[in-house]
């Protein structure tokens, strides 16, 4: 042993090189793949979103148009505020954060009445095994007992959260209210406004 | 001494420089079978298990980075069992060396359903499917399954997404509404307008 440094150079040498041929053919080549897959998936799932508040928003008279379903609700500052650019292009950025909280709770509506869907499509189907045979109807019995109660969590969590983003909604209505009292005193705009819009959606959307 | 600390250095910057794949967090569900072969055998396939991934907004997915060819002439992969039907997507794309096929089978009870999915050399195929029981895909060369010559290596990747619950929910009419949906823009549930709103 009388060049140990040298052995261990070696070494490790050859363990890179045995590195290098196990990696082949490389990430690199599956990446752009693995990114495509991601980017089409992110897309659909932005569909699914958007098309899925576009729907809800048609269905309800309150929200869509008749002439223009996909218009939904019309939302004005006032004169006053129509006449002073700096006092319109501040509603319209608030607006746009309205929008948005808005096109959730209708998004969220959509995927609450689809699991709803489900749920009842998966009780249907033990109903119909459990007509086939009195052990089999004891244990569906019990089973619907636990869909039941699943249903009931589902639909507790749903108005939590629902209330929570009705009250973040509130909140940005009544910020809007004080942004244009800035602008012109007194215009009464939550009350003409935001008020309506708050209570339909504390009449639409908790279950 | 000296001498000892220069080549346990260089030996290290060797080995993070040559060999270590470093994988981001965002790809790390991925059977990679170019490093270790799986089997072919239908009766033994590699348990492929679906999980959240970063950058996928809904549902969960997994992959499969693969190769074909020599005497390694199928890979196998159970995905798992379903009780009700489930819209899973199947994403495959035939990288390098020849064509892929990836053969989706569902065995629910003695129903076994079959479908198949093929993309050329550079090509990528993405199919939706409806599936119930016990789900296994296959992947293979499809020439070399179709002629007794011997095929190049292939070189692919495979992926599956299950998107959830609300998607199998959709009636077929609106799952075709939501892949033509796609690139539109959010709808505007609320508009600013000038004057007295309607």
């Amino acid at each position: 042993m009388k060049r140990p440094f040298e052995i261990i150079f070696a070494i490790l040498l050859i363990m890179s090189s045995l590195q290098t041929v196990h990696a082949t053919p490389g990430s690199e080549v599956f990446d752009p793949s693995f990114g495509n897959m991601t980017a089409g998936a992110s897309a659909f799932a932005t569909a699914f979103y958007n098309y899925s508040v576009f729907q809800e928003c048609v269905s309800d008279p309150d929200c869509g148009m008749p002439d223009d379903p996909g218009s939904g609700f019309e939302i004005g500052a006032g004169s006053c505020c129509d006449e002073n650019n700096d006092c319109f292009n501040d509603f319209e950025r608030h607006v746009d954060r309205i929008d948005r909280a808005l096109a959730t709770l209708y998004k969220n509506e959509r995927t609450y009445a689809l699991i709803m869907k489900i749920q009842g499509a998966r009780m249907t189907a033990m109903r119909g095994v459990g007509s086939m045979s009195a052990p089999a109807a004891a244990i569906v019995a019990r089973q619907e007992i636990d869909i039941a109660k699943a249903e009931q969590d589902f639909t507790d969590n749903f108005n939590n959260k629902t209330l929570a983003n009705i009250s973040k909604l509130n909140d940005f209505l009544l910020e809007l209210d004080t942004i244009i009292d800035d602008y012109c005193a007194d215009t009464d705009w939550y009350q003409r406004n935001g008020l309506p819009l708050y209570l339909h959606a504390r009449m639409k959307f908790p279950k | 001494m000296r001498y000892l600390t220069y080549f346990l250095a260089l030996g290290l910057v060797g080995l993070l420089a040559a060999g270590n794949d470093v994988y981001a967090q965002s790809n790390e569900n991925i059977v990679k079978d170019y490093r270790n072969d799986v089997d072919g055998d239908p009766d033994r396939p590699t348990r492929v298990r679906l999980k959240a991934q970063a950058g996928v907004d809904m549902g969960r997915m997994a992959g499969v980075w693969g190769t074909l060819g020599g005497d390694d002439v199928a890979d196998v992969f159970f995905l798992g069992k379903t009780p009700d039907f489930a819209r899973m997507q199947f994403d495959l794309t035939a990288l390098e060396g020849s064509s892929a096929m990836a053969i989706v089978t569902a065995k629910n009870g003695d129903e076994i359903v079959r479908y198949q999915i093929e993309a050329a050399i550079g090509e990528t195929k993405t199919v939706w499917l409806q599936l119930k029981g016990k789900i296994l895909v296959q992947v293979i060369q499809p020439e070399l399954h179709s002629s007794s010559s011997s095929s190049t290596q292939l070189t692919y990747a495979l992926y599956f997404w299950y998107p959830g619950d609300t998607i199998d929910a959709l009636s077929e009419t609106e799952f075709d509404n939501v892949e033509d949906y796609k690139g539109r823009e959010k709808p505007r549930v609320l508009h600013a307008v000038k004057g007295v709103a309607k």
